[in-house]
């Protein structure tokens, strides 16, 4: 086996003593054979700075092809060497020179292997002494056989060998545990070859419909060309096919055409930050503030927002902007998910302690006097009112913003909230029915115009329901219009069937006052 | 009398025992503080600070970005070696323009082609109130550049007071640039 190796090894490294000289590519050279000889003697002293301790002359680096040029160039100039190593010295410290100049701060480097070697000969010539007393001893009491051993100068014993062994192993196990991964499985690439090939058809599949979904989405764009949902779409099939540029093109557009609205902006601002291989920017920066200081729970912008602090470093604000991203995005939207995970990592990489930082939040609130408590509150509904103006289609927010509406009990903002979703929703009976029944209650002229408008939805989903003709019985008579609120109460009255709650009863008489008026 | 010589013995052999796993504790530190990058051993002094800044290279990026360190006298100014073509570069940017609000900042594109910086810039957003090309990197050499991304600080009268190797983030900000500024201000 020796006998094959050595000469492999052999070659290998003659070969290893030669690779250094292709570094240097012929036209780098000098056309001067003296001053070409300078160059590569100047170049061996001195060390390419962002290799691991090699010369420049050695170096495949950028660097170092640089640093050759600039000593050729100081050379062709008619600098002598001197002159030469001491001007890169000036730029670069001593550092650059392979060999490190006697100085005051070099004076211990040079000293140290005088000193070890010193060192070294005390220790051997201590040890010999004693082991000689120990030798002359045991010659003394002991058997003969154990001479030998005895005369050795330096012994160590079966147990500190041991020892030494085993503290080795705990050394080089726990770093194993700190750096390297014990708990990662084995994957042989063989035996996941049919995984492989299934996952590789299904990835080209997907492909396939992404590109189809693109040819539709440019098809539909073109047909129309003034649709933001038309240009949102087809920005959508470039992003999943990475390609951001088209993508920010196609969301510019729809930017344009629905007069800047926020949501895109932020939108667009992501896009920006994915071209930047997820780097926020400048220009998303700028949008995300845009977007912000218009919508300031803008979701998207929050996160991007968090997620620039993050990449400066500032983790604190990166989590600070993220708890109140988890805190406001709607719950069943992904943004609270993927803003809890954030705070973690956030907090992990900042050093966080992050239960005493949710702590602080919730004493924020708890703490709080109970108006700044109330001032608290009411600005998150006023951010959830903003979103939801700027992007109504959003069942879940604009219930919450009912609910939040009615504890907070200022009726103007109920309506407001109740209208919202109703127009949001002009299809959902139940919303217009809400508004109606907001407007009643109240019986205040000065809500009339949205009751109106909600009742208008109401018909235009079915006139001839039940409901329908009683509110608008209401609200023709609140409105003054006796004989229209007749009329719709006459046609209920007559198709009510049977009357076990006595509702049918009450008709009647509010029928008859109708009429008497 | 037999049992006499042993102990120091032992003792003796304890010492490079104890040299060697002394030794592999620091070592073990500084391969961990390597590789969890809180030690850094690209952080080398400049030789450079105190003494005045080296060159900006002879052309600009555009006329409009053309300003010499003399437009500055008095002064500070930071300097900043970017490239296109650097990853860190662009990740410094906001940091930067941050800085802007406070200090001149003008950039050397090391290495970069003229219309490569300007589409850099227009994408990624240009904080610098000059912009020098130093088209193979021979400026560099005058400035003892590693590798970009690195920062000088020059004061008032055009001396490199600071370097830093490697990106500027908002801590770079706040616990580097910032105190160093401040030291100019008195």
């Amino acid at each position: 086996m020796r006998r094959i190796i050595a000469p492999i090894v052999a070659v290998m490294l003659l070969m290893g003593s030669f690779m250094p000289v292709m570094a240097i590519t012929p036209e780098e050279q000098l056309s001067d054979p003296i001053l070409e000889q300078r160059a590569r003697d100047l170049s061996a002293q001195l060390r390419c700075l962002v290799c691991q301790n090699q010369s420049i002359d050695d170096s495949d680096a950028d660097l170092a092809v640089d640093l050759r040029r600039e000593v050729r160039s100081q050379l062709s100039s008619g600098l002598d060497d001197d002159a030469i190593l001491t001007n890169l010295q000036r730029t670069y410290g001593d550092y650059i020179l392979l060999k490190p100049p006697v100085s005051t701060s070099t004076y211990a480097l040079w000293a140290a292997p005088f000193v070890m070697l010193l060192l070294a000969g005390l220790l051997f010539w201590q040890s010999r002494r004693p082991s000689e007393m120990a030798h002359v001893d045991a010659a003394v009491s002991m058997p003969e056989t154990t001479e030998d051993s005895e005369l050795a100068p330096v012994r160590l014993s079966p147990r500190l060998i041991g020892a030494l062994v085993a503290g080795i192993a705990v050394l080089t196990g726990a770093l194993y545990l700190q750096l390297g991964s014990p708990t990662l499985k084995a994957q042989p690439i063989e035996a996941r070859q049919a995984e492989r090939l299934a996952a590789q058809s299904q990835e080209q599949a997907e492909q396939n419909a992404l590109q189809e979904r693109l040819v539709q989405a440019k098809q539909e764009a073109s047909e129309r060309p003034d649709s933001v949902e038309a240009q949102l779409s087809l920005a959508l099939a470039f992003a999943r096919l990475d390609d951001f540029q088209n993508e920010i093109a196609a969301l510019r557009r729809a930017l344009a055409l629905a007069d800047d609205a926020p949501v895109i902006k932020a939108m667009l601002a992501e896009a920006l930050s994915r071209q930047a291989d997820g780097q926020i920017t400048l220009p998303a920066r700028a949008l995300i503030s845009e977007v912000l200081a218009l919508v300031p729970n803008e979701p998207r912008a929050l996160f991007m927002a968090g997620l620039a602090a993050y990449q400066d470093e500032a983790y604190e604000a990166a989590v600070e902007i993220w708890s109140q991203l988890e805190r406001l995005a709607p719950q069943d939207s992904p943004w609270p998910d993927l803003a809890r995970r954030n705070i973690i990592t956030a907090a992990e990489k900042g050093g966080i302690t992050l239960d005493s930082a949710d702590e602080e939040m919730v004493a924020d609130i708890v703490g709080a006097s109970e108006e700044d408590r109330q001032e608290m509150i009411a600005a998150m509904v006023e951010g959830l009112e903003l979103r939801l103006v700027d992007a109504p289609d959003d069942e879940a927010g604009w219930q919450r913003l009912i609910q939040a509406r009615r504890v907070l009990g200022v009726q103007a903002d109920l309506l407001r909230a109740l209208d919202g979703a109703a127009m949001a929703y002009p299809a959902s009976r139940d919303a217009q029915l809400a508004v109606l029944e907001f407007v009643l209650s109240q019986s205040d002229d000065a809500y009339l115009e949205k009751g109106e408008a909600a009742l208008a939805r109401l018909g235009a989903i079915d006139n001839q329901a039940l409901d329908y003709l009683f509110f608008a019985g209401h609200i023709a008579r609140l409105g003054g219009d006796a004989a229209t609120a007749l009329l719709h109460w006459q046609a209920l009255y007559e198709r009510l069937e049977s009357d076990e709650s006595g509702f049918k009863e009450q008709l009647a008489k509010q029928i008859s006052e109708l009429k008497q008026q | 009398m037999t049992q006499q010589p042993t102990t120091p013995r032992k003792l003796r052999f304890l010492i490079p025992v104890i040299a060697f796993l002394g030794f592999a504790v620091i070592a073990a530190f500084g391969l961990i503080g390597t590789i969890n990058g809180t030690r850094n051993s690209d952080q080398l002094p400049s030789v450079l600070i105190g003494k005045p800044a080296p060159e900006l290279p002879a052309t600009a990026l555009n006329d409009d970005l053309a300003r010499p360190l003399s437009d500055f006298a008095g002064k500070p100014v930071l300097v900043n070696v970017m490239a296109s073509w650097c990853a860190p570069c662009r990740a410094e940017l906001p940091a930067l323009d941050l800085l802007s609000k406070e200090v001149a900042v003008i950039a050397i594109a090391y290495k970069d082609k003229q219309e490569d910086t300007a589409d850099f810039l227009a994408q990624y957003g240009n904080p610098f109130e000059a912009v020098w090309m130093d088209y193979d990197g021979t400026n560099g050499i005058k400035w003892g550049i590693y590798g970009v991304p690195e920062t000088f600080l020059l004061d008032g009268q055009g001396r490199v007071v600071l370097r830093h190797a490697g990106p500027i983030f908002k801590d770079t900000v706040t616990d580097i640039i910032r105190p160093a500024l401040a030291e100019l201000a008195r």
